[in-house]
Formats: structure tokens, sequence, C-alpha cells
């Protein structure tokens, strides 16, 4: 286990804003606008690889580091991992990166990065988590998958 | 080459995941595609001219097709898979159908390229696991044998390439480096790095010449690279910066009129055409088609004999052909 014992902080338990039900269904095929709250709400509840707690919970990822440029369809996301030397790091940022891809509309594009000076092998784990060939391998590898699948399970 | 716009003449749809690469036959007659849903799909024109399906091969592998390599003078090609395995498909002339005639294994995972040299006798491939293999080709196609593992790189291999006009090598790497190997003292040995990319190099092309080479990276930079006349060495020609907004994943240059087209994550398709200023060789941007596709291009391949058409893949699961007007 990478940090025993990790800090484990309160949060909202609703939605953190209410989303009508023309936010949530819109027109079909109609171009529809996405803040950073709402990306925020996609990935706040994903779960800690290994503690039965969010990545909120945790403070590895935080709304205030989540950027979105609905315009230009682009998301950037950083999150923070509980101790430096995480060799989980990797698989909490491909959760976010599935999580996204299966929650955000088709032309948005998703750069995920560790918070600067975060991670002892930050360039590394950065390097990887946006090269799309690799991600798309992994996503090919049954056991992976299996584990990142756990952690994005009824977050919604 | 004079031109106005490059125009979609033809929006080829099928496959359901995202397509990674296009690829002509060596008459131009055929185009293949291939990806995440594990089939390659192959492309001709029709009797009225329009372009549609000529060949569904589903399942050709176990996991995603990452790129196919047409041989330089047969109906035979290769397929790179996520699957560890390189397949080899022949035409059968009677029935005009694909046939998987070899399954070449070694690679102890992700297959990410395969080329061809110039006569077609020696295949090479490359994968995650760092390696790049030269094979030799049987006659028939059926049989493969392994003429040397180069090792070298220190990360997965996304590209490898042979030189148009002689039997040297080159492969792309994620730890930006692009490398030069050739049979020499009887085994094939690393002869050069090229450094200049600050990341990933997802793809390389030659001119007709053999002796110039364009690179795109992730650093979203595409690089003009010039041999050292009669030496394996090879020096950096031109950096082309801030013309790509999201990273380079293919490169095509054209081998009769010299343009260079370029596949960009930012779902455009650029031109640049090489400018002369007396002795001063550059290269500028000539033509952007901004959404190309609906998402990231991943693949650009003018064809080798309609000088003019080009065609392209990306991540929203369509194939498309341009024409230059």
């Amino acid at each position: 286990m990478q940090n025993p014992a990790p800090r484990v902080f309160d949060v909202a338990s609703g939605a953190l804003r209410t989303f009508t039900d023309a936010d949530l269904e819109g027109d079909e095929g109609a171009r529809e606008p996405i803040d950073s709250v709402e990306v925020y709400e996609m990935i706040r509840r994903i779960r800690d690889p290994e503690h039965p707690v969010s990545l909120e919970q945790l403070k590895v990822v935080d709304a205030g580091l989540v950027a979105v440029d609905d315009a230009a369809s682009r998301v950037r996301v950083s999150f923070t991992p509980t101790v430096s030397h995480c060799n989980m790091a990797t698989l909490i940022g491909l959760s976010i990166r599935v999580k996204l891809l299966r929650c955000l509309p088709r032309r948005f594009k998703t750069d995920i990065y560790l918070t600067p000076g975060s991670h002892s092998t930050e360039e590394e784990v950065n390097k990887q988590l946006n090269d799309k060939e690799r991600i798309a391998a992994a996503m090919e590898n049954a056991n992976l998958l299996g584990v990142v699948n756990k952690c994005i399970s009824d977050t919604d | 080459m004079l031109y106005d716009t490059l125009e979609c003449i033809a929006t080829l749809e099928g496959h359901k995941e995202r397509v990674w690469n296009v690829a002509w036959s060596h008459d131009g007659t055929v185009l293949s595609s291939c990806g995440g849903d594990r089939s390659i799909r192959l492309w001709s024109r029709g009797a009225g001219g329009a372009w549609a399906s000529a060949c569904v091969l589903p399942e050709a592998h176990a996991r995603t097709v990452r790129r196919v390599a047409w041989h330089p003078t047969r109906h035979v090609f290769a397929a790179a898979g996520f699957d560890a395995i390189t397949s080899i498909w022949e035409r059968n002339d009677i029935s005009a159908e694909y046939e998987n005639v070899a399954q070449i294994e070694g690679h102890e995972n992700e297959v990410k390229c395969a080329a061809w040299n110039r006569s077609g006798e020696l295949l090479a491939t490359c994968s995650r696991d760092k390696s790049v293999w030269v094979w030799a080709a049987a006659e028939d196609m059926r049989d493969f044998e392994c003429l040397g593992v180069l090792q070298g790189h220190m990360q997965d291999v996304k590209c490898v390439l042979f030189n148009p006009r002689e039997d040297t090598l080159f492969s792309c790497s994620y730890d930006d480096t692009v490398r030069q190997w050739a049979h020499v003292d009887d085994e094939w040995a690393e002869v050069g790095k090229l450094e200049g990319h600050a990341s990933t190099v997802w793809d390389a092309s030659f001119d007709a010449s053999g002796n110039r080479l364009a690179t795109g990276g992730d650093d979203k930079n595409l690089i003009f690279w010039k041999r050292v006349e009669g030496t394996n060495e090879w020096k950096m020609l031109q950096k082309v910066e801030g013309a790509h907004t999201r990273p380079v994943f293919s490169v095509s240059w054209s081998k009769s009129h010299g343009l260079i087209a370029t596949g960009c994550g930012d779902d455009s398709i650029r031109l640049f055409v090489e400018t002369r200023d007396g002795e001063e060789v550059s290269f500028k941007q000539g033509l952007i088609v901004e959404k190309a596709h609906n998402a990231d291009v991943n693949c650009v391949a003018w064809n080798p004999r309609v000088p003019s058409m080009l065609a392209s893949c990306g991540d929203d699961n369509v194939v498309k052909i341009w024409q230059l007007r």
C-alpha cells in the first residue's frame, strides 16, 4: 500500500449544482456547452484504487484544477497524488481519462497532468497519460480495464 | 504544383471505432484502412468511378490493427497488430479476395508498424517491446526469417520505414529519437541517431531522393532532416514550430510533386511546400483544411499513382479521400 493512512476530507454529498433537464438531455445533436463545474462533477466521485474513498475526499482532484475551454473543446485536468512516490498515479490518471472519455461529448480533447511538483516521476507519468496509443492499448488489457472500471463504476 | 484547395471527394464509413491508418497499394488502386475495431477494410473505385468498400476483413487481429504496409510491387500487405502479431495478406487472383497467408510472431507485445524495403524482400516491424525486427520474406510470402533484432531504443518504437533508394532502415520512438539502422559487417546495427524532437516521434516520411526526411512529433513540431552527402549522417534542416496546435501524428511526403501533408491532433490536414531563395531551402505551410475530420487526424497518405489524391482517417471512425484542385 502506497499511503496506508491518507487524510480524508469532508465533501459535499449531493451534486455541486442542480442540473436542469435541459442540461442533461439537450437537443439531439445540439452543441451542449460544458463548464468546469460539470467536468469536476464527472470525476469527483472516482474511487481511489487503494482506499474506499473518492478522489475528492483525498483531495487528489480539486475543482480549481479543472480548466475547460468550451469554444475550443479542450479540457485540462490536473491531479495531486497523496504521496509523491505513489505508483498508483498512472492508474488514477487513467481512471480520470476513461471516465471523461465516456462522459464528455466527443468533440472534447482532454489533457491530464499531475500537479507540478506532486510526483517523483512527473514527466514520465504525464507522457504516458497523454499518449493515446498507449491508452488505447491499455484499455484492451482486460485486467487493467477491470481495475479502472472498478474505480469509476457508479460514480455518475 | 499549383493548387487552390483540397476537396473531399469521398467519405468512407464502416469502421466502428477509431481508424488508425490508411495506406495505398503500390498501383494506387486499393486503399486499406484499419483500427480499433480490429478489422481491415479495403476500398476501391466501383464501376461508376465512386469509391466504395471492396472487401472487409473482420477480426483480422485479436486486438487493434495499428498499421498496414503494402508490398512495393505486389498485391500483398503486412498488418501490425496490438496482439503482438504481424499478419501477411495476399490477393487470390482467382477470387480477388485477400487471404491471410502468414502470421509472424516474435514481438513480446503490441506491434505498432511494419514496412517493406524497396524490393519487397525485407520486412521490418517494431513494437512497444522497444525492439525493431528485420525479416527476410520468402518469394511465396509464406515464410519470414528473422535477420536481426535491433535493440537501442529506450522506449516503444512507434514507426519504422526503409529509405526508398537503399536498404537503410529508420525507426521513430517514444524515446524522442529517430534511429538509423543498416546492414554492416554481416549484421543489422545502429548507424545513426536523429535528435531534435522534444517528445515522442510519431511518424516519418522520405522525399523521392531518399536524402531528406520529415518527422512529426508529440511536441507539435514537424522537422525536416537532410543527409550529409555521401555519409550516414543526418542534420536538421528546419524545425517547423507553431504551425500545429496538437501532436503531429502523420507525415506523407509526395514522391511526385513534393508536397508534404500532415495529419494532426487538432483535426486539421496541412500541406507544406518547399521554397527556394537562392541556395536557401525552406518549407512553408501552403494550405490548411481545418476540421478535416471531426476528431484527431491519425494518418494522411498520398496516392502513389494519382499525385493529386490524398487519403486520411481519424478518431471519428471515418476515412476520407481528397483531391487537390
